[in-house]
């Protein structure tokens, strides 16, 4: 009996000395340690495309608020839609959401992040490492162009974020440097890295995405000459994959079918568009963004109650007589001019398909234009008009020879006209005012935009409680 | 428990006592001084093991050893009795005592006298619990011990309530709860118990009480006992709640001719202004005759309606001198105020303790629960309700319901057509073994298990979504978690004449394991069929996943005791932890306390105050208690997955890497006195504290520039101080008429000392935390007032005094300034850009160091503190004879509450959103006007700019939570029906609150602990009528 009790005891005692140090050890299941991620092309691939995924978070509702809202292509759509109103109006403050850079920089730490570590994958197919890492290089210079648009000078990253230490907290480097030193680099190091065969994939960056951003670039720097031949480039380079649409229905169907749902796929190499204009598309599909991450291209430019924006009365009265495009992109709905580029019919007959509608962020007559554009800077105004002329022609009008201007400066403005007219909803406007020079002329009489430092967008005032090194747009704030 | 025990082992071996020639039988009845029964009396005679136990009535029977022999008879809450017996025949009356200082307590693994006690600990019986007409155990315990603030969520069924123990000590939301221990078995939460079935609860607050469960125990300890059986004395409980709850008050809402106002004045200021569409809001309700345009709704009135609540509790208990067991289910069926709101419980509890033989008892302790709770998305129903166009119907003419129109979704629609339904079962297992192994010495070795498992479906038809967006949307959601923890301990306890010496030493295991799995989808092909099978052809992919995460901990413990006569008392715990969550060198945590006490009414020289001072003892503690409660893995630098990019899923870096990732420690130093004077008639606990939390674990905001949102660290230290007292006596104590009240109030100093960089930062967009400051600080913009012209804004250069502008025949002329004409310099408040402030713009307040005229983000400052300075309760009972009255106040005083939903709703962005009506009759329209809210349009002067210092309201209250009036039948009626018990009771919770707060409720709570004091209307406490019966047999 009191042998047992003893037994007993020491049975337990020994059951629960199991509680030792290795017991202690939990490693993660639904989490992977980053000592083993980067480790083979799946790690490759997936570290890659989450580059695309932040960027389309970053940009689903600034795709408009930066390069649409800023400038003079939409007038305030509905009461409801006070964010918007207040970018249209040059009524700004630093609580806006699109003062926030936080996703923007998750795109620019993903990308340091498979620039720092795709070069140590022993990958099957050096092509296809090597060109996931000029798709990071060209996304980074892709995020640091917004960046620098929007906010002018702003911290810079070039390396990933990995150990917490106080080098997180940096000051903001100079835009003309990031132009010239981090973005035309890296652009440079796409080019010569990315997959030229058997990459033909619109939804993600290709060789012509790096050559659009490079043309972005170099028309920023005002290299024109560069930037003509890189646009030439890209009309020679396989006019079966990239070329001008001339067809009027084509360039409808392009934006209202072609954008809209397009199935996922996960084929570099199959080109699974009819028409050859996209050059880089933000790809949104329901299963993949949730009913929190859909496309504002349809809900924000439809529907009297809650709209963000219709087509202002400047842009409108831009539209020459018969201009083909018009009925297209403006649809007068509900007591206002609804931008409809994106859309086939009225509301109830596209409910299902409305919000995963895709953003273009490059299309080829938008390298045509910035190629004509760079052309009458370099005084070659008749190739400039040529090139003008084919999307006029398009859309049934007749182009004006280069006889009947009589300054460049008269020219420039013609061809932004028609960039506008082009391009709008496509998020371009604001920063065609912003590279010309030309948004206090253009925006002065609208919301009287005028003073020197007013091109830029606020900073979120969290960005300046978190990291006191950084300092306000001189616009927004007091200058103690 | 003690006592019961030792003659339990005494009846175990009735040969022991000798039957001797002298020896005679003793019987009679055990009687209180208020003529009751004392059933359970224990009856001892003195100076051997023989004892029994009162029966039914009080009656008892002993063999004695022989004639002239001395008993002693004793029962809880009576003094205890000797008496020398010749006759055969003793009929013992007991009395009454409020001293309870003999009572038992349960501590630590164990349990200890109240007398013995030297760390702070507040205790709170069962019949508190059953006063206090409690569905949940922090129904029971507001407003009952001091420094333990308890705040309810919202008054949505089924919904938790937050609960701190002497302040905030820490950042972050799990960490801040206290850990529970049920039986002995640690919980995750205890909304599973039913309060009906608990015995005792005892709150450990200080280091010394609470360092034994070392890690988890920085925020205190709470200990519930569950009710066991006693043997021979079967009981059969049987109760009733039934009652009907409405809304306590309806908050003041713009009725058609508000909003017709506001339309019209809206209107003015557009076509004065030259703004937008002046008629945009008349368009709508331009055809005075529809009627769907021109009702008169009060949608408050539409909504809430009537709640009601049955809870059930049936009860068997009862044992033999082997087998002591306890039995219990509990049914509560609540419906809320607002419809299709409802919560509904099941609860059933095995509580048994066997003794198989002289040294080996076994206790196991079986509870499982099911519930299901209906639930409303509160913030979206209430800002709907509370900001919809009175004057727009919620029904078509056709009679079919509204669903969403102009963007505002139909309140009515969302009741009745959301769902949100989430089942619980809740399981606990616990088997402990209690081994004799020497007289002295004992070994407890227990394993307990427990699972958790919710199931969340929710659906939003396709009725209440936006025209835009697709359909309607669904998701189901299951987590399931367990844990097992494995507790072995020796305790070893012994005296020698007058030294007590005890010591405990012990090991234990646990393991948590979670699991998620989530299903969501879109647009399915119907709206009737809510489970998730309808929308498998729409999967929303990124939402859709299992999820696993693991955690485990290993702890040594020790504790030792020591004291002289009582006098004299030392405790010394030291308890090392490990946990999982911590990197390799940083995972063990060591949690020493050291506690002393000192009786000193025992002492000589107190003779003279014996007279009325029963008992006087001074305590002091001192240890380190610890916190670990940060998310699994948060020391690794580790990556998940993230977005579908065209059919890729993407994989990103969840967090940064952080070195060092350590052990959140509270220091706590604990010096309390207890006393007890006349006989136990008053008793006061007075405790000072002082709180020092090193290495503050929180989730620290990152410059989002790094390419990440936050990370976890240790992040600061903050010191909470703070003084508690507790009064409790019987003012009157006679026959038949018994009054006794108790009060305890609560005063904390929070204040954070340092913070990582000496870095201050803005929390959730509201709260400001920096070195000197409060948890709870209030940031923001401050408003003076509204100018009223535009000339009003005009300040003396320099000074910043306000200028009267004085106008002569309707044109401004000059400036006064302390009514004198004013010639200098006028300076104004502008924006950056230069553009000045109007009339009817509100005059903000510049911050001192910014005092520029340029209003900006530099102009915020801190505003307010969510914090309140006092908080206590006071709960009192009268008794005549059979009929009781039952009265429990608690307050909270010297909070401020953030009214972010009357902001909200105020701040003139969208001309949907109806505002108060003091707002639509006191607004701002043309120059001149007197006004105390801006011009009813926010443009670039941001008057709606968040936060303002007008939303900051008092948040004080004082709330009478429990009236309780019941009659207990006579013993002669209840005896016919032979029933022991019964009673009648007819009860208010949340009768009457005095405040000064404008929302709803000033008491709500939220689940981060930096995120405190913000209201975004909650659903509304209902005030609550029943009437109860409860009987036992």
């Amino acid at each position: 009996m009191k042998k047992r009790k003893y037994i007993v005891a020491l049975f337990a005692l020994m059951f629960s000395f199991q509680a030792c140090e290795s017991f202690l050890d939990e490693q993660p299941v639904s989490e992977i340690p980053a000592e083993e991620m980067w480790q083979t092309a799946r790690d490759a691939k997936a570290g890659v495309n989450q580059i695309y995924g932040f960027f389309r978070s970053a940009t689903r509702t600034n795709y408009f608020y930066w390069g649409e809202f800023r400038g003079d292509n939409f007038e305030p759509g509905s009461p409801s839609a006070a964010d918007q109103g207040r970018v249209m109006d040059n009524l700004m403050t630093t609580d806006q959401s699109s003062s926030h850079w936080g996703e923007l920089y998750k795109v620019i730490n993903q990308a340091n992040l498979a620039i720092k570590y795709l070069p140590t994958i022993d990958m099957p197919s050096v092509s296809e490492r090597e060109d996931l890492l000029g798709q990071a290089y060209a996304m980074r210079a892709l995020a640091y162009l917004y960046a620098i648009r929007v906010w002018g000078d702003v911290p810079l990253f070039i390396e990933p974020n990995e150990q917490y230490s106080p080098d997180i907290y940096r000051s903001r480097s100079d835009k003309d440097e990031i132009l010239r030193d981090v973005i035309l680099e890296d652009l440079k190091m796409a080019e010569g890295l990315i997959d030229r065969h058997e990459n033909k994939e619109r939804k993600r960056i290709s060789i012509f995405g790096v050559w659009a951003i490079l043309t972005d670039t170099y028309m920023m720097l005002e290299e024109y000459s560069n930037a003509d031949q890189t646009v030439t480039k890209m009309t020679t380079y396989d006019p079966d994959f990239m070329a001008f649409e001339p067809d009027i229905m084509t360039w409808k169907k392009m934006f209202t079918e072609e954008l809209n749902a397009k199935a996922p796929d996960n084929t570099p190499d199959v080109d699974e568009y009819t028409t050859k204009e996209f050059i880089f598309v933000l790809h949104y599909h329901m299963e993949e963004v949730g009913s929190n991450g859909y496309s504002y291209m349809y809900q924000w430019f439809t529907g009297g109650g809650n709209r963000a924006g219709v087509v202002s009365e400047s842009l409108r009265s831009k539209f020459e007589e018969g201009d083909a495009r018009y009925p297209i992109v403006v649809k007068e709905y509900q007591g206002g001019f609804e931008m409809r580029k994106y859309i086939l019919g009225d509301i109830s007959s596209t409910l299902n398909k409305s919000c995963q509608i895709g953003y273009p962020i490059y299309r080829f007559s938008d390298m045509m234009l910035l190629q004509a554009e760079a052309l009458a800077r370099m005084s070659k105004w008749s190739e400039a008009l040529d090139l003008v002329k084919k999307i006029r022609t398009r859309a049934g009008l007749e182009t004006k020879s280069a006889v009947e201007f009589n300054s460049e400066d008269e020219l420039i403005d013609y061809i932004l006209d028609e960039r506008q007219r082009e391009l709008v909803g496509e998020g371009r406007r604001w920063f065609d005012l912003l590279r010309t020079g030309k948004w206090k002329e253009v925006m002065e009489p609208i919301n009287g935009m005028s003073q020197a430092g007013n091109e830029f967008f606020p900073i979120h005032y969290s960005h300046i409680d978190q990291n006191p090194k950084i300092v306000q747009n001189p616009y927004y704030v007091s200058s103690n | 428990m003690m006592i019961s025990f030792v003659i339990t082992i005494t009846l175990l071996h009735p040969t022991d006592v000798s039957a001797q020639e002298s020896a005679f039988t003793l019987s009679g009845v055990v009687r209180g001084s208020d003529g009751s029964s004392l059933i359970g009396a224990t009856i001892i005679e003195k100076g051997t093991t023989n004892g029994t136990i009162a029966g039914v009535d009080g009656e008892y029977s002993i063999k004695l050893a022989k004639k002239g022999a001395t008993i002693s008879v004793s029962y809880i809450g009576y003094a205890t009795k000797e008496l020398t017996v010749n006759e055969p025949i003793v009929n013992i009356e007991l009395a009454a005592t409020s001293n309870t200082l003999d009572d038992v307590m349960v501590v630590a693994y164990g349990t200890m006298k109240k007398r013995d006690i030297t760390g702070s600990v507040s205790s709170i019986s069962s019949k508190t619990i059953e006063k206090k007409m409690a569905t949940s155990v922090f129904d029971a315990l507001q407003g009952q011990a001091s420094g333990v603030q308890i705040m309810s969520g919202s008054g949505q069924p089924g919904e938790t309530s937050s609960i701190k123990i002497r302040g905030i000590s820490t950042f972050s939301g799990a960490g801040v709860q206290p850990l529970y221990v049920v039986d002995g078995a640690p919980m995750d939460d205890i909304d599973a118990i039913n309060p009906g079935d608990i015995a005792s609860i005892e709150i450990l607050k200080d280091a010394a009480s609470s360092a034994m469960y070392g890690s988890r125990s920085a925020n205190g300890v709470i200990l519930i006992t569950t009710k066991v059986g006693e043997a021979n004395k079967p009981r059969v409980d049987f109760k009733y709640n039934r009652s009907w709850g409405e809304l306590s008050h309806k908050l003041p809402q713009a009725n058609r001719e508000d909003r017709r106002l506001y339309d019209s004045k809206r209107r003015k200021y557009f076509q004065d202004n030259n703004l937008g569409n002046p008629d945009e809001s008349f368009m709508v309700i331009q055809d005075s005759l529809n009627s769907f345009f021109n009702v008169d709704n009060d949608f408050q009135d539409l909504i809430f309606e009537w709640a009601q609540k049955d809870q059930v509790d049936i009860s068997v208990s009862g044992g033999s001198n082997k087998i002591k067991y306890y039995a219990t289910t509990g049914f509560l069926n609540e419906n809320g105020i607002v419809p299709n709101t409802s919560f509904k419980r099941i609860t059933a509890r095995i509580n048994a303790d066997y003794q198989a033989n002289d040294w080996l008892k076994m206790v196991s302790r079986v509870s499982t629960s099911y519930s299901q709770k209906n639930g409303v998305n509160e913030g979206m129903l209430m800002s709907s309700m509370l900001s919809r166009r009175p004057y727009f119907n919620l029904y078509y003419p056709d009679g079919s319901l509204v669903g969403v129109f102009q963007g505002q979704k139909n309140p009515l629609a969302q009741v009745l057509h959301a769902k949100d339904e989430t089942e619980y079962y809740k399981t606990n297992l616990y088997q402990a073994f209690d081994i004799k192994i020497l007289k002295d010495l004992k070994f407890k070795s227990s394993i307990n298990a427990n699972a958790y498992l919710s199931k969340r479906n929710r659906m939003t038809p396709s009725i209440l979504q936006d025209e835009w967006q697709t359909g309607n949307s669904g998701s189901h959601g299951d987590w399931f978690n367990w844990n097992w923890l494995n507790e072995n301990y020796f305790t070893y306890k012994t005296t020698w004449g007058d030294h007590n010496f005890s010591a405990l030493l012990g090991f234990s295991a646990q393991q948590w394991r979670g699991e998620s799995a989530t299903l969501a989808g879109i647009n399915s092909s119907t709206d009737y069929i809510t489970s998730m099978n309808s929308f498998s052809s729409n999967l929303i992919l990124n939402e859709t996943g299992t999820w696993e995460s693991n955690h485990s901990m290993a702890s040594v413990f020790s504790r030792v005791t020591y004291d002289y006569k009582g006098r004299y008392l030392f405790n010394v715990n030291v308890r090392r932890d490990g946990s999982s969550r911590f990197s390799k060198e940083n995972r063990w945590g060591n949690f020493p306390s050291v506690s002393a006490a000192w009786r000193f009414s025992d002492e000589d020289f107190m003779r003279f105050s014996r007279q009325a001072l029963d008992d006087a003892k001074i305590r002091v503690s001192y240890g380190i208690t610890g916190n670990e409660q940060i998310g699994d893995y948060e020391y690794m630098y580790s990556y998940s997955p993230g977005s579908i990019y065209d059919g890729i899923g993407g994989v990103y870096p969840s967090r940064i890497a952080v070195d060092n990732l350590q052990w959140e420690e509270t220091k706590q130093l604990n010096v309390g006195l207890d006393l007890s004077l006349f006989n136990g008639r008053l008793t006061f606990v007075g405790d000072y504290y002082d709180k020092y939390t090193n290495g503050l674990l929180a989730s620290y905001e990152l410059p989002k520039e790094s390419g990440f949102n936050s990370m976890r660290t240790n992040v600061g230290e903050m010191r909470n101080r703070g003084v508690e007292l507790a009064i409790a006596g019987d003012l009157v104590r006679t026959k038949d008429f018994i009054w006794n009240a108790s009060f305890n109030i609560s005063r904390n100093y929070n204040s954070i000392e340092k913070l990582s960089g000496g870095k201050p930062y803005l929390e959730g967009g509201l709260w400001w935390l920096e070195e000197g400051g409060r948890v709870g600080d209030f940031y923001g913009y401050s408003q003076i007032d509204i100018f009223q012209y535009d000339e009003s804004n005009a300040f003396a250069a320099g000074s910043w005094d306000q200028l009267t502008p004085i106008f002569e025949s309707g044109k401004f002329s000059h400036y006064t300034h302390n009514g004198a004409v004013y010639n200098g310099a006028v300076v104004q408040k502008t924006l950056a850009n230069g553009d000045p402030f109007r009339g009817g713009d509100v005059n903000w307040k510049e911050a001192p160091d910014s005092r520029n005229g340029v209003i900006d983000d530099n102009d915020r400052t801190v505003i307010g503190n969510a914090l309140p300075t006092f908080t206590g309760g006071l709960n009192t009972s009268v008794t005549y004879k059979g009929w009781s009255l039952y009265m429990s106040f608690y307050y909270s005083l010297g909070a401020e509450i953030y009214n972010a939903a009357e902001h909200t709703r105020n701040s003139f962005k969208y001309s949907s959103t109806t505002p108060a009506p003091d707002v639509i009759h006191n607004l701002w329209l043309e120059q001149g006007d007197i006004a105390k809210y801006p011009r009813p349009h926010n443009d670039e002067f941001n008057n709606a700019r968040y936060a303002n210092s007008f939303y900051l309201e008092d948040g004080s209250y004082i709330k009478l939570q429990n009236v309780r009036f019941a009659y207990q039948f006579p013993d002669a009626w209840t005896k016919s029906l032979k029933v022991k018990n019964a009673n009648l009771y007819a009860y208010v919770n949340n009768a009457l609150t005095w405040t000064n707060y404008t929302g709803y409720d000033p008491e709500f709570s939220s689940s981060n602990p930096l995120q405190i004091g913000k209201d975004t209307y909650r659903y509304p406490k209902n005030r609550e009528y029943g009437l109860g019966l409860s009987v036992n047999f």
